[in-house]
């Protein structure tokens, strides 16, 4: 079977970033569409935004099988059929929450040694084994790196991690796009179709 | 002059030493200097102004009158300008940021107007923008 086409997807907070993703998935995937959600309803802002996505998604004309997983990519392997299309979202919910994993036990994965090295690695391999399935993979994420350098060591290294994963991500994708005001502009492959 | 803009961890500086791989350059670094160096005559990369300018200045004029005698000192066909857009967050808290973040919106203004070529760097990938 040919490989699924991989799809990277960033821009600003309410720029029409999800809604460019379903539209090309639905333009370009074969099978089912799942959608992968990140978001965990930790509070009633969260659950609110979950909410509205859920909504966006129903009142569309065609449906969609929704996955939640915050974090640990690998788990949905199992659960994607030949020729899906997925659309995952985001990386900056899906790092926030690996970067946290195991603060109950008073160490979380960024303050072990390695560990969210280990986690982007395995994000990585999970997509290229997801596009080995599903006819198409689009990841969205957020552009958040163009303000002033952030004040606390977590935020530092929150940055640092996410533009070297969106670096790797678009090193890999067949597709990038930046959403800027619901127009995307398409930076890979620079010309053609 | 050639002015690459990016955001931060975007690759920008990756990138530059890439292309000049086979050059011998002098690469200022200005974050780590409370001031700027005299350029050499030869390919020139100025980088870090951000950093630079919060740590040493506290008045935008002053700021890129001291940034402009480095740039007017260099030769303009092999200097190489790179800098961090930091203009699309949330209106910092600290008066300071907000200082530092209209000083470096007008700085880049200022360089894109005298630059010959400007590249926007996203996540390793260059677009001309002039």
């Amino acid at each position: 079977m040919v490989r699924g086409r991989l799809v990277f997807i960033s821009g600003g907070v309410r720029s029409g970033k999800t809604a460019f993703a379903e539209n090309w998935l639905c333009a370009h995937a074969a099978g089912r569409r799942v959608y992968v959600a990140t978001g965990r309803p930790i509070d009633r802002e969260m659950r609110e935004r979950i909410r509205h996505h859920r909504q966006d998604r129903a009142a569309r004309p065609e449906s969609w099988e929704t996955i939640e997983r915050p974090a640990d990519f690998s788990g949905i392997l199992p659960m994607i059929r030949e020729g899906d299309g997925l659309l995952i979202d985001c990386i900056t919910t899906w790092l926030a929450n690996e970067m946290y994993e195991g603060i109950e036990s008073g160490l979380p994965c960024h303050r072990r040694q390695g560990c969210l090295e280990e986690k982007v690695e395995a994000l990585l391999c999970a997509l290229s084994e997801m596009t080995g399935k599903a006819s198409a993979v689009v990841v969205v994420s957020n552009e958040v790196l163009d303000e002033p350098l952030p004040a606390t060591a977590d935020i530092r290294a929150y940055s640092e991690m996410l533009g070297h994963i969106h670096q790797r991500l678009v090193s890999m994708a067949d597709l990038a796009y930046e959403m800027d005001a619901g127009i995307p502009l398409r930076w890979k492959p620079e010309n053609g179709k | 002059m050639h002015v690459y803009i990016g955001g931060a961890h975007n690759g920008k500086r990756e990138y530059v030493r890439t292309a000049l791989a086979d050059e011998k350059v002098q690469w200022v670094e200005a974050g780590d200097l409370s001031r700027l160096p005299k350029p050499e005559s030869g390919r020139v990369v100025l980088a870090g102004l951000e950093a630079y300018l919060s740590s040493n200045h506290r008045d935008e004029e002053s700021a890129l009158k001291d940034v402009f005698r480095f740039i007017e000192a260099a030769d303009q066909d092999r200097l190489v300008v790179i800098v961090t857009d930091i203009g699309r967050g949330i209106v910092p808290a600290d008066p300071h940021s907000r200082w530092l973040r209209d000083t470096c919106g007008r700085l880049n203004q200022r360089l894109f107007r005298e630059a010959g070529r400007v590249t926007r760097i996203w996540y390793g990938l260059a677009k001309e923008l002039k």
